[in-house]
């Protein structure tokens, strides 16, 4: 093999023989603690693509499903003490694959047909709109309606995330003219936000303006690719990324501001940190600290817990600045809980394509959540929000999940027009109760 | 009976393991042909046991079929004992992992061998107790593994090391048998201490399924500090020092300069760039007497030349101390693409010798080697950094490491200190061992193993 993927082999024989087997990775990989299985984690991924690269493995089904067992925590790169790159590894081993046709189809697909155009995406989020309100929405855990899910290859315990494409929910044709503008920053919502979560693009418009911030929302920006490039399409990801770049470079701001940690961690990696974009990617919770809160906040009187979103914190090392801005708000009491910065096992697709493992994975996850006695969880990340979200409705318990943004937004504003639509989205959970 | 062993080995396997836990794909057997040594070898079959009978069952069927049998827990090891030398089959322990008994009266834990020596901890924290050996691997690594190779740890000065702390263990024997022991029955055998002889066996005498360990309470407080040398000599002497003042600090450990400035490099947290070499030094016990240990220890610092002494003021300082400590070999294996960790061990009084003699050695052979180790125990660990993959250096690291080990023994020293024999040392065992010790011990694991089919290769035979 003269190249992995685009990568010379050279580079990605280097990077793996900074591994000294140290298996200090284990101990880190949510995959191998529910699976105990060598090959679902770094150490024996590294492994099996050493002998791959000297030819003693073919590059079979069986090694790329391994290969593939992953949730892109970095769990296992912030562990390791030798600094392996293990995320550059495994990407250039995964575009490997794909170049031989073996991407599961229906990322294949879905990758080819639907991520590219925004068009098909938001009339996806309609039509499953109507869906979701007719009859997901309230589906109970025992209707056999639920025996089309397993037909289907996904879970019968699958809670359906409020699937929409709603404009006016979001906001966005009415984003406030700010006088005399504190700074301007381009917002990025992401698929999250605008295909499940518009009250994260709501809040995030309301909060930046009453900061004294002009937001921006270029419609036309699509995903951000982070899913394609993580999974080794890197042709399609390229041709994603190239239209973003054209349309984030058109504009001027004084950065990019976004309320997704994948979303934020792929604009600063692989557009920002290679040079393509002239702006600068923060998180939302830096801009809230950096410019600051109004100081009229109203009284929340939440118990509220926070789930560290891996691409947040061990990413973008963000996890000081959101449990600062909960901290400050009035009436909150913060409870940390235990394992917060571990994964919640959703990590995008994985959730979907190994049920099993993603699903065993976050019953820790909900555990510490009661555990905490918190009734409102707050997360940075709309995936994080989707999957932990369906973890507690799975148990039926009376807990809220928020985006920091929204939260924010709830003690600016108060019993606002953002409660009524987190109600009308089944987002909210009875005992919460807004003055 | 089909002529492929794998085959007749996998199918007799079956009949009472479920196919999920019985692995044969070319991609796992990779995954479990390795350790922390880089070394590996391909076993011809993994079988994941979930109950001490079923690892019986594999003994049996491994004896019929005449094929070697290594156990495995983390594969964290540092000396080969869990690589599947020659094929065979691999138990791999890690499912069985439950912790069945919490014996507050008796201070006492029963756990399956599979269990992660840091989970063990976690569960004793809310009854205030600590299980003590605490080997550097201890958040990956395997009660079962860590009593095979009788491993260390940074708390080995005061409160010894892993088979310190075994009262009992259920082992299966390369025969299939049985056999369930504690420490109390030992006694009143009055003879054959069977656990003495099991701890440190490194999975050659048997397959280690359970344990009972002794446990202590959690000392209330500790105090740290560490003191500055201008060289590695005078702070080895330090070491002799402090125990003449007649304390035994809980952990006393000794960092060259090498060290410090990869440490430093990888951390950024203010240590000193130029010295020689530190001590890092914690006490632990009651308050009163900490306090009054911690004056002689600091005492006795002084006095053996140190330039300067910087003591941990609260649990954030003495958290960095150990941080400083614990990521010494990560910050030195960022240094070059291979590191050679060794582990040689000689009489506390010998210290400042052994490290002499390893800087004469680096020097001889122009190698850069890192020297750090647990100095209460006289325990080295010299580190090799280098690039193995260039033969003239692999060559030069290998007469290093031979000299280092020649040095160790003339020294009055032993070749493992925590890490074990496996195979990575079975060509020194001459070095310390005559020919009919090694005889004696060879008779004792053939009465056990006639077939010669337990991890074959290491150690002994």
């Amino acid at each position: 093999m003269n190249k992995v993927g685009s990568i010379s082999a050279d580079v990605i024989k280097e990077a793996a023989f900074k591994c000294m087997k140290c298996g200090t990775c284990q101990s880190a990989c949510p995959v191998y603690r529910e699976t105990k299985n060598e090959s679902f984690y770094a150490r024996g991924k590294i492994s099996l693509v050493e002998a791959v690269m000297t030819g003693k493995l073919k590059l079979s089904k069986d090694v790329e499903e391994r290969l593939f067992t992953c949730l892109e925590c970095r769990r296992c790169e912030s562990a390791c003490p030798s600094g392996v790159k293990v995320h550059e590894i495994s990407r250039a081993i995964k575009e490997e694959i794909v170049g031989k046709g073996d991407l599961l189809w229906v990322k294949k697909y879905l990758f080819k047909y639907l991520f590219p155009y925004n068009g098909r995406f938001r009339l996806l989020g309609k039509v499953g709109n109507l869906f979701y309100r007719w009859f997901l929405k309230d589906l109970s855990p025992r209707n056999p309606i639920r025996s089309v899910f397993g037909l289907l290859g996904v879970g019968k315990d699958r809670v359906v995330p409020p699937i929409s494409y709603d404009r006016e929910g979001m906001g966005i044709d009415k984003i406030p003219e700010v006088q005399n503008p504190r700074a301007t920053f381009i917002y990025f919502a992401g698929c999250g936000a605008t295909y499940l979560y518009y009250g994260i693009i709501r809040s995030t418009i309301s909060v930046l303006s009453s900061m004294g911030i002009q937001v921006i929302f270029i419609e036309d920006i699509g995903c951000c690719g982070a899913p394609i490039e993580a999974s080794g399409d890197l042709k399609t990801f390229e041709q994603i990324r190239d239209r973003n770049v054209k349309m984030f470079n058109s504009v001027r701001a004084d950065g990019i501001v976004a309320t997704c940690s994948t979303c934020g961690l792929q604009l600063k990696e692989s557009y920002y940190g290679k040079g393509l974009i002239d702006k600068q990617v923060f998180d939302i919770s830096q801009v809230i600290l950096k410019y600051g809160l109004p100081s009229e906040l109203k009284l929340l009187d939440f118990r509220v817990t926070y789930h560290d979103p891996c691409h947040l914190s061990r990413g973008l090392g963000i996890t000081k600045e959101p449990r600062d801005i909960i901290m400050s708000i009035p009436g909150v009491s913060f409870i940390e809980m235990f394992e917060a910065d571990s994964c919640c096992g959703c990590a995008g697709f994985f959730t979907a394509t190994h049920y099993l493992i993603a699903s065993a994975i976050r019953k820790r996850k909900i555990d510490n959540v009661q555990n905490s006695g918190a009734n409102v969880v707050v997360s940075g990340c709309p995936g994080c929000m989707m999957h932990i979200a369906e973890g507690i409705k799975q148990r039926d318990l009376k807990k809220t999940t928020l985006h920091l943004v929204e939260l924010v937004d709830m003690s600016l504003h108060g019993n606002g027009a953002l409660m009524k639509e987190l109600a009308k989205q089944a987002r909210l959970a009875d005992d919460i109760k807004v003055s | 009976m089909s002529l492929n062993p794998k085959l007749n080995v996998k199918r007799d396997l079956s009949r009472f393991v479920e196919p999920s836990r019985i692995l044969a794909e070319p991609a796992d057997l990779i995954c479990y042909s390795y350790d922390a040594t880089r070394m590996e070898s391909m076993p011809l079959i993994v079988v994941r046991a979930r109950s001490t009978q079923e690892v019986s069952n594999v003994m049996r069927v491994a004896n019929n079929h005449r094929v070697s049998v290594t156990p495995r827990g983390a594969a964290t090891g540092l000396s080969g004992g869990s690589i599947p030398l020659k094929g065979g089959i691999v138990i791999d322990m890690t499912l069985m992992d439950r912790i069945l008994d919490i014996d507050l009266d008796n201070l006492r834990v029963t756990v399956e061998s599979g269990t992660v020596t840091n989970s063990v901890n976690v569960a004793l924290a809310r009854f205030g107790l600590i299980y003590p050996p605490d080997p550097s691997s201890h958040l990956a690594s395997t009660i079962g593994g860590n009593i095979a190779e009788n491993a260390g740890g940074l708390r080995g000065l005061k409160y010894g090391v892993t088979g310190d702390y075994v009262y009992g263990l259920e082992v299966v024997l390369p025969d299939g048998t049985v056999i369930k022991t504690t420490k109390d029955e030992q006694m009143s055998l009055g003879s054959f201490d069977l656990i003495r002889l099991l701890i440190g066996s490194e999975g050659t005498f048997g397959v280690i399924t359970k344990a009972v360990l002794d446990v202590r309470p959690d000392p209330v407080t500790r105090k740290s500090a560490l003191a500055v040398f201008d060289d590695l000599r005078q702070a080895s002497g330090s070491v002799n020092a402090i125990i003449s003042y007649g304390v035994i600090p809980a952990t006393l450990e000794i960092m060259d300069n090498v060290t410090i400035r990869a440490v430093e490099e990888f951390l950024k947290i203010g240590l000193p760039m130029e010295a020689g070499a530190i001590l890092l030094v914690e006490v632990d016990g009651d308050g009163d007497s900490v306090q009054w240990e911690f004056d002689r220890v600091t005492a006795a610092i002084k006095k053996s030349g140190s330039s300067d002494l910087k003591i941990a003021e609260d649990d954030s300082e003495r958290e960095n101390l150990w941080t400083a400590r614990r990521a010494a070999l990560s910050a030195l294996s960022r240094v070059k693409p291979s590191t050679i960790l060794e582990d040689a061990t000689v009489p506390r009084s010998r210290l400042a010798d052994l490290v002499n003699e390893v800087e004469m050695i680096s020097r001889k052979y122009g190698l850069i080697i890192g020297n750090f180790g647990h100095a209460g125990d006289g325990n080295m660990h010299p580190t090799i950094l280098t690039d193995l993959r260039i033969d003239a250096e692999a060559k030069k690291v290998e007469m290093a490491v031979e000299e280092i080990f020649s040095a160790t023994i003339k020294l009055g020293g032993t070749l493992s200190g925590e890490h074990g024999i496996g195979f990575a040392k079975v060509k020194f065992i001459p070095l310390e061992f005559t020919s009919s010790d090694i005889d004696v011990m060879r008779r004792i694991k053939l009465t056990l193993d006639p077939n010669n089919i337990l991890n074959p290769g290491k150690v002994l035979l």
